[in-house]
Formats: C-alpha cells, structure tokens, sequence
C-alpha cells in the first residue's frame, strides 16, 4: 500500500495550522501594542504602567475605557463581517458575496438615517425621545436591517432559496433602501444631513462594554454552529445540486445560516455604521492561502478579519496627528492594493478547464 | 427495481419535456439513456433525484413512491455525478470523505478514513490524493467524483453525460471503470450520453428518448438499426465482429 500520499498531506495541513497559529500571534501581539496608540499625549511608559492599572488614574481610564473598548471592538467587527462574507460566498455559491449584497446593510443605513433625520436621535436638542437618544440610532439601524432580511427571507421561500435569485431580490430590496435613504437626505436640513453622513463613516469609538458583550455573544454562538457545519458548508460550496443529492437539506441550512450571518452583521453596523471591504475581500485573502476548507477558513477569516479591521483603525488613529480618519476608507486603501497584488500573482497553473 | 410510471414534465404549460414515459430501469445492470439534447434525458435524472419536484406520474423505488423519502433516505439510495459543480480548492481526500456526509455528518471517523484509503488504493489514485479538487484534469475528476460516490454506497449510481468533456482515452477508461464498479460493488448504474457507439458498447440495457418520448426501453440486443436511425436523423448500422456487436454509423 502507498500511502505517501498521507504524508503530504499531513504537511499541507500542518502548513494550514502554522499560517493559523503565526496570524493569531500576530494578531495578540498587535492588539497589545495597539493600547500604546492613541490621541492623548500618554507617554509609552505610562501607557505601559496604566495598563497594570498604576499610576495616573486619568491615563487608567484613557486605557481601559477608551482604548481597550475600541480594539476589542475593531477586533469583534473585523471577525464578524469576515465571517459573515465567507459564509455568504458559500452558501450563495457567488465569489461577489458579501454582507451588504442581500440588502441588510442598506436596510440598516436607512433605520439610522431615519432615526437621524426623522426622529432627530443623536441630536441633543431633540426633547421627544431623549432617554432613548443615545441607543435611537442603533436601535432603528438594528430593527430596519431585522425587517430586511425578514423581506428577503420571505421573498426567497417563494423561488426555493436558489442562489442567483436570492442575489437578485437582495440588490434589488439593497437599491430600493438606498433610493429611500436619499429622499431623506435630500429633505434633511444641515445638522441632521451631517449627522448622517458622518455615521456612515464608520466609527470604532462609539462602543462601551455593553455593546461589545452584544456583538460577541451572537458571533461566539454563530462561529460554533459554522464550524460543527463545516462539512455542510464544503458540500454547499460545489453548488446546491451537489449538495441536495448528498442528503444535504440546502433550503433550511441557506435560511438559517443567512439568519445568523444577518444577524451578525447587523448588529456590527447598528453601533459602528459601515466598514466597507472586509465582509468581502478578507475571506477571498483567506481562501486565496489555505484553500476553501471550511473547517480552516472559518477560524482563519475571524483572524483575517480582525487584523485588518485592528491595523486599519491603529492607522486611522495614527496617521494625521490626533485626528481620526474614517476607518471605512482605510480599510479598503489598505485592502485593495494587497488583493490586487494577490490575484495578479495568482499561478495559472491551478485553473483548468 | 426502480420504476417510471406515466411521467410527464413541462417547465412551461406549452412545451411538454416528457411525455407521459413509463419503463423499468434494470439493477446491477449499466442503464443507459439516449438521445438529442433536449430529448429529455436531464430532465428524467433530475426527477428521479428530486431536484425536479412537480412533475406528474410517479417515481418508484424498491415499490416506495420516492416523494415519500426523506433526503436523507434518498441520498442513501442515489448518488448523482454531474459536471455541474464549482470547482473548488478542497483536498481531493477530503472531497472524496464528503461521500460519508449522509452518514456522518460531524466528526470523522476511523472507518471513514478507512474507506477513503481503500478506494485511493483499489483504484490506482494514490497520486491524486494529496491534490487538490481544482487542480485536476477532467478526467481525473470525473473519476474522483465517481469514486465519491461509491464511498457513499448508493445502490444507484446515477451520471448525467459523463464522457461529454473527455477525449476518447478517458472516455473509454471511465466506462471501463464504472463497469467494472458495477461488478464489484453489486451496484446499478443509469447513465446519459449521446455517443451512439459508446452506448451500444457498454450497455445492457439502453433507454432511447425523442422529444420527450420514449422509443425504445430494454435489452440492448433487441434494438435494431430503424429505431436508431429514428431517434439520431442519421443511417446507423450494426455490424456484427469478433469481439461482438458494434454501431458503425
């Protein structure tokens, strides 16, 4: 018996999990170092010092309340709109997938301008809703998104969940948002219309503690379920037909892995607004180094994820001195150019007929 | 035995892609499909398979009506090759342990592993394994998806054209190959194709399908030359040789 072919691939596996283990270290090792960046004028050493809560309790508070928050919450995003672009790639069998391609991030766009400009949330002159005003914009971004993907849920059953029509429906309801949101822009007056924009940019620094744990509970859960289904995922991705005559229940699992991906990217953009890039590109760069095994590329595209989003905000942060740029914009300027160089060196040798 | 009783499908209400057909499909035996593109033939795997669920007639399996199954069920019963998958970035050793999802979906076992090993070694892929599923000629991954399908150990082994995208070489090593599947593995096997001869050579019993109809249904040594000329426009002859019976067209 040959068996040599064991042995290779036992060392393409353990390539697999060393590339894992060296971006996850990386990925600790920046996070750590992220807390020394900031806008205040904290020295390193006692950056350094407060970390280990001595010294200056202003310096502590810079740390703990303001830093480490936005890394960990740079961290939570990157690794949920990652996640949730691998996933939709997948089920939807479409390389152009991402979490904005079935409509929910413009449903959630639509819920923030409309509490924005409509309900004047975030404004502090509005009386009306002021004990609600600081969570308004979150909450209406968060349910309008809820009722999107409700819509094109219920609008898939019809056709049976097939791909190309989900894909259809999401950017036709993805336009219909859009087109509303602008009616809105278009009759805001100048506060608000800023407002709205400006939340659109994306923002990592609008996050306590309490809106981490709600990102991190739903992303923990969905990355256990994705990864108990890797096997499923793997048949999915040869195409629904495939999977259908393996015994594979491809309607329920599109429906309710797509729940959970909706869910977790809309609860990213209802307290950070839009990162554009990462849902998409991020599981291509994965994929395009390990190969399209689920049960490697979902861990990998949470590291992926969260190491863009992280480097991209540490120089958002850092580039023009103690002004924040949009994290939004960064990622992709950042993003593009590495893709870019990665499907250009790409080996045609891999693609045959 | 499964059976094919009054069949009729149409995807819109004028044109009727099969026209009330009803025939047996043979077991252990090669079962083969012919006819034009359009005559029919997908259209009849994807009933049998469920992909198609409105036709009207019915689809008996082992005497069960097969909308009765389960999927599960029904994935133990058929297994489907077809060209039409995406071709992925997957280890071929893994693709080739995808054949135990029905079984097992969450943890791979030692017997699975087993299984796959059993398969590279029996069947010569020992230089394919280590690949991966985008990498091959497709040649190899026809066979390779042939092979998953065995792991999975359907009773039905269902192939819609698999020679279509093969020069002559792979194309008989295939049909060779399935035959002598069939043998070995005690399995029945339904396949389309449109190469007269290669259908003539290999099967045991040949399905003959025009426009939806269905002209011939049995025993490949009850065909004769008008029939065939029937379903393919064009004069065919068989021509009687040392190693048997062959179409010479």
């Amino acid at each position: 018996m040959n068996l040599n072919y064991k042995f290779k691939i036992k060392k393409k596996v353990r390539d697999i999990l060393l590339i894992s283990i060296i971006s996850l270290i990386v990925l600790l090792v920046l996070s750590f170092f992220s807390l020394f960046i900031g806008s205040s004028s904290m020295s390193f050493n006692d950056a350094f010092l407060a970390i280990f809560n001595i010294g200056d309790k202003a310096n502590i508070n810079i740390i703990y309340n303001i830093r480490l928050p936005r890394i960990l919450t740079s961290l939570l995003i990157g690794a949920a709109l990652s996640l949730s672009g691998l996933i939709l790639q997948s089920i939807l069998n479409n390389p152009m997938a991402s979490p904005s391609t079935l409509g929910t991030t413009n449903a959630s766009v639509l819920g923030a301008n409309l509490a924005i400009i409509i309900l004047s949330g975030g404004n502090i002159i509005s009386v009306t809703f002021n004990y609600l005003n600081s969570y308004l914009i979150s909450f209406c971004s968060f349910i309008f998104s809820f009722l999107g993907l409700l819509f094109i849920l219920l609008l898939s059953k019809i056709k049976h969940f097939k791909s190309e029509t989900m894909i259809l429906i999401g950017i036709s309801l993805s336009s219909l948002f859009q087109a509303v949101t602008t009616l809105l822009q278009y009759f805001a007056n100048d506060i608000s219309l800023s407002s709205a924009i400006y939340w659109s940019f994306g923002n990592l620094s609008r996050t306590s503690y309490k809106e981490i744990i709600i990102i991190f509970i739903p992303l923990v859960i969905s990355t256990i379920i994705f990864q108990l289904f890797y096997k499923r995922l793997n048949a999915i991705s040869f195409g629904d037909e495939f999977a259908f005559t393996s015994g594979v229940n491809v309607e329920r699992t599109k429906f309710f892995f797509l729940l959970l991906c909706s869910i977790i990217t809309s609860l990213s953009i209802c307290f950070v607004g839009i990162i554009g890039f990462i849902g998409l590109i991020a599981p291509h760069i994965v994929k395009k180094i390990i190969g399209h095994n689920h049960k490697y590329t979902i861990p990998l595209s949470l590291i992926f994820g969260a190491l863009i989003l992280l480097i991209s905000d540490d120089l958002a942060r850092v580039i023009l001195n103690g002004f924040s740029l949009p994290v939004g914009a960064i990622t992709s300027i950042l993003g593009a150019p590495f893709f870019l160089y990665l499907i250009l060196s790409e080996n045609r040798r891999k693609k045959n007929a | 035995m499964l059976d094919v009783i009054n069949l009729s499908f149409s995807y819109k209400k004028e044109e009727k892609i099969l026209k009330n057909v009803s025939f047996n499909f043979y077991d252990n035996k090669t079962n083969i499909i012919l006819g034009k593109n359009g005559a029919g033939k997908t259209t009849l795997l994807k009933c049998i398979l469920n992909l198609i669920k409105t036709y009207n007639g019915m689809i008996k399996i082992d005497n069960k009506d097969i909308k009765t199954l389960k999927d599960k069920e029904r994935a133990h019963y058929f297994s489907y090759v077809s060209q039409n998958i995406t071709l992925n970035n997957l280890l071929v050793y893994d693709f080739l342990l995808l054949g135990r999802i029905n079984t097992n979906e969450f943890k791979t076992t030692d017997e699975d592993k087993l299984m796959v090993d059993k398969m590279i070694n029996e069947f010569d892929l020992n230089d394919v394994a280590d690949k991966y599923f985008d990498e091959l000629s497709s040649g190899q991954r026809q066979k390779i998806m042939i092979c998953r399908s065995i792991i999975s150990e359907n009773k039905y082994l269902i192939l819609d054209e698999p020679l279509s995208n093969l020069d002559i070489d792979s194309q008989y090593l295939i049909m060779n190959f399935l035959d002598k599947l069939k043998k070995e593995k005690n399995i029945t096997l339904i396949i389309t194709m449109h190469d007269l001869s290669m259908a003539y050579k290999f099967a045991d019993s040949l399905f003959l399908f025009k426009e939806g109809n269905i002209l011939f249904s049995g025993d490949k040594e009850k065909i004769t030359e008008e029939i065939l000329a029937n379903i393919y426009d064009t004069k065919v002859k068989i021509v009687d040789d040392i190693d048997g019976k062959y179409i010479k067209i």
